[in-house]
């Protein structure tokens, strides 16, 4: 079930409705069942790998608490959890990647090799709840979390509808507490829960899937575009998939806070960010987070030697991008900004000097403005790989986007009315990032005298209403 | 709990109330035969206990019969609910909408259009504007899918207008009218405006050639007409509004003309209905070019020599 479609309109309601109404005892049995319903809407019988992998981590945590002391047998578990989940990740997630690019490698040396294809529909969000029971085995394991012994909570802790699909990737010493709290109607938290959810709604339907036609036209076809009308694609993507999965994780954390649950912040203005390490400190920051607890800093960090700690940088961004899709543009992309990182590490004490020389030190405001602009160059140029369809297209589009004649300038394949919209629409999300300054979306609103407040709303409203796009686009981050 | 049912009461009442206002600004964007084309359907309420004879169909067919002549000459109270780029699945729901406010109807006429089978499947243009029951509406933003969530507000479904408004307000100039109209006749718009350049008479429209393929809910839905009409005991004929003789030159070899034609002639032979065929000949009722607005549309004095044969075919029919 999409957040954008009429069934979530019908769905939603009525879960908020029951869940008010219903006692405390059995609120995380409704929920629960809600949220196995709202997985079930797009495929009955992948529910079962979300039971599957609740149950072995309910059981392995538990396992492993019996064992506290005996560090063997809790690692006996760890790995029984890792391999179980992982190796349902990889069989659904990777195997064909993999499989794929043997059989190319094996191809190329002229080496028989015939493994047949795991034709398999990817399960929607796999990437998401793996990562979230994960993250709550690893934390038993190393004595962070008491397990929980209530199955239900645990259960509910897996599939909680509002970030089941696409995050925030919550923790469990977050969100398992949350639920044992009797939680009653709070005007507050419906209020902020509802405004976060209007402003995800508008920045999906009427932002991203604006944005996507433009996207995907020049995208789908790269070869025939050039200079101008690739970077303008490319610098739309950035602002689609920014108001894509933003929109996405405002409308989870909005639908959990209406139930008095409190998600994590998924993204903090991320393309205000003056350098690269910054961005990732505001982009994804659940996923950003988990791969700095539970891979960055077990690999050493930066308390290593120099080499060591770019060779951790570069392993945990490569496995970032490998998170996102098996394929190798993905790859390609956390390379880049596991490149991008280490330049920056490399390259400061120069860059500083270089700012000193030239003056630039002396006006804060320019050389803020620079490294922004800068650091929002760099990652789109990033995303190119993101977004091409295969790696191929990648090279295609930098080969095109340095190519500029008359026909590079041609934006006629688009509706002039629409891209209009679109840039009205992404110059008016940036006054309202720069507007908010250092305060999330809903402390900024809550700072606004009523009046403001209101008609804000009803701009909002009306503009989901009448201006936007109801193909029912996918979230982006499904696929992941 | 209470103060936030209050505040959510008045949210949606000052959204409702300023899609009012907006609609009504929106109104300023008209042009004068447009207006006059939402007025003249929606004055429907006014004769929808009186209504016999129902003419209901495309533009072709709005622009084709005059419900007085049809009246003078077969005594049945006429109305002509042509809506301008209305597909056959619009025309079930128009058509549902219209048998739930009417009781009085005896004769539907579905008139047609040969691209009527190759149009996508929307929830239409103007069709939104027209339909009461909101369960009739529902219904056919379902079926349609509809990608357009604007149209269940007032203002949404006429956005289309927001541009020439805001010309109107800059400019002072009205956009350019298709049609001049001098009077409104239950539904009919009578048009004195006739084609200009000899070229508007041939066949300009892009679907001939480029659309090959039949939509299947099209077809679904001009049967599922037949049969909602046959259901309420209402008559039923179909109607191929006169086309001018070189359009037809234009368009006879197309696959969509040809399909038209056989899907056309199965479902009135399956369904045992007569068809009142104007679109190949017009042998009977002697239609020059200046009875044309264009090729496919007819002005007002081809729409009453149409409306004449057409009571005269009636009478033959029927009594």
């Amino acid at each position: 079930m999409l957040f954008n479609s009429i069934e979530y309109l019908i769905f939603f309601p009525i879960v908020i409705f029951f869940y008010f109404l219903l006692p405390h005892k059995i609120k995380w049995a409704f929920l629960l069942a809600a949220s196995y319903y709202f997985y079930m809407c797009w495929k009955i019988e992948y529910i079962l790998l979300i039971i599957i992998s609740t149950l072995i981590d309910y059981y392995a945590a538990l396992q492993m608490a019996k064992h506290k002391k005996n560090k063997r047998r809790r690692t006996k578990f760890l790995i029984l959890s890792l391999c179980s989940n992982l190796g349902i990740l990889f069989g659904f997630k990777y195997f064909n990647f993999f499989n794929n690019s043997v059989h190319d490698l094996f191809n190329h040396f002229n080496i028989f090799y015939n493994v047949p294809v795991f034709d398999v529909l990817l399960p929607v969000g796999i990437s998401f709840y793996t990562f979230q029971t994960l993250s709550y085995t690893i934390d038993v394991y190393n004595g962070k979390k008491i397990p929980e012994r209530h199955l239900g909570y645990f259960a509910l802790y897996v599939s909680f509808f509002p970030q089941l699909v696409a995050g925030p990737i919550e923790r469990s010493n977050r969100l398992l507490p949350q639920f044992y709290k009797e939680s009653k109607f709070n005007y507050e938290d419906v209020v902020h829960g509802l405004r976060l959810m209007l402003w995800g709604f508008f920045k999906k339907v009427v932002i991203a899937d604006r944005l996507a036609y433009f996207v995907n036209t020049v995208y789908n076809s790269p070869s025939d575009f050039y200079g101008f009308q690739l970077i303008i694609a490319t610098v739309f993507f950035a602002f689609q998939i920014f108001c894509d999965f933003s929109g996405y994780s405002d409308i989870a954390i909005g639908t959990a806070r209406i139930m008095g649950y409190r998600l994590m912040n998924n993204f903090d203005r991320p393309y205000s960010s003056q350098f690269i390490a910054e961005f990732w400190k505001r982009w994804h920051i659940s996923l950003s987070t988990w791969f700095r607890d539970y891979l960055y800093i077990p690999l050493g960090g930066n308390r290593v030697t120099k080499w060591r700690w770019y060779y951790n940088l570069l392993i945990t961004f490569i496995i970032s991008g490998l998170w996102h899709g098996a394929n190798w543009t993905f790859i390609a992309w956390g390379l880049i900004h596991g490149i991008y990182l280490i330049l920056g590490i490399v390259t400061d004490n120069l860059r500083n000097t270089i700012n000193k020389k030239i003056g630039l030190i002396k006006f804060p405001n320019t050389l803020k403005y620079w490294r922004k602009l800068k650091t929002f160059s760099l990652v789109v140029f990033a995303w190119i790989f993101f977004r091409a369809n295969n790696i191929d297209d990648a090279f295609t589009i930098l080969k095109n986007v340095f190519t500029f004649n008359n026909e590079s300038f041609n934006l006629s394949f688009v509706n002039k009315g629409e891209l209009v919209i679109s840039i009205v629409l992404i110059v008016f999300l940036e006054m309202i990032h720069f507007l908010q300054k250092d305060y999330d979306f809903n402390t900024f609103m809550k700072m606004k005298p009523q009046l403001m407040r209101w008609a804000i709303y009803i701009f909002l409203i009306l503009s989901i209403v009448y201006i936007g796009k109801y193909n029912v686009q996918d979230f982006i981050y499904f696929q992941f | 709990m209470k103060k936030f049912i209050k505040r959510v009461i008045i949210l949606v009442v000052v959204i409702f109330l300023i899609d009012y206002l907006f609609s009504l600004l929106l109104d300023f964007g008209r042009p004068e035969d447009y207006k006059a084309f939402i007025d003249s359907k929606l004055s429907y309420q006014k004769y929808k206990k009186e209504t016999q004879i129902l003419f209901i169909g495309d533009s072709h067919t709005a622009d084709a019969f005059v419900p007085s002549e049809i009246k003078k000459l077969t005594g049945k109270n006429t109305f002509n609910y042509g809506v301008y780029h209305m597909s056959p699945v619009e025309g079930y729901f128009i058509l549902q909408d219209l048998l739930k406010r009417s009781k009085s109807l005896e004769y539907v006429v579905l008139g047609t259009n040969p691209t009527m089978f190759n149009r996508n499947v929307t929830e239409g243009k103007y069709t939104p504007m027209f339909i009461k029951n909101y369960l009739v509406f529902l219904e056919l933003l379902t079926v349609t899918e509809c990608k357009n969530l604007s149209v269940i507000t007032r203002s949404g479904k006429k956005l289309d207008l927001f541009l020439p408004m805001i010309k109107i307000f800059f400019t002072g100039h009205e956009s350019k009218t298709v049609r001049n109209i001098k009077n409104i006749d239950r539904g009919y718009l009578e048009n004195v405006k006739n084609y200009t350049d000899i070229n508007d008479l041939h066949c300009k429209n892009k679907i001939y050639k480029n659309s090959k393929k039949v939509i299947p809910l099209q077809v679904e839905y001009f049967n599922k007409s037949i049969r909602l009409l046959k259901q309420n005991n209402i008559m039923v004929v179909i109607a191929n509004p006169p086309i001018n003789h070189m359009y037809i030159e234009d368009i006879k070899n197309t696959n969509v003309y040809k399909n038209y034609n056989f899907i056309i002639d199965s479902i009135a032979k399956n369904n045992n209905i007569e068809i009142y065929n104007q679109n190949q000949i017009n042998k009977n009722i002697n239609l020059i070019n200046e009875d044309f607005l264009n090729g496919e549309h007819l002005c007002y004095t081809g729409a009453l020599k149409n409306s004449t044969e057409f009571a005269k075919y009636f009478n033959n029919l029927f009594l």
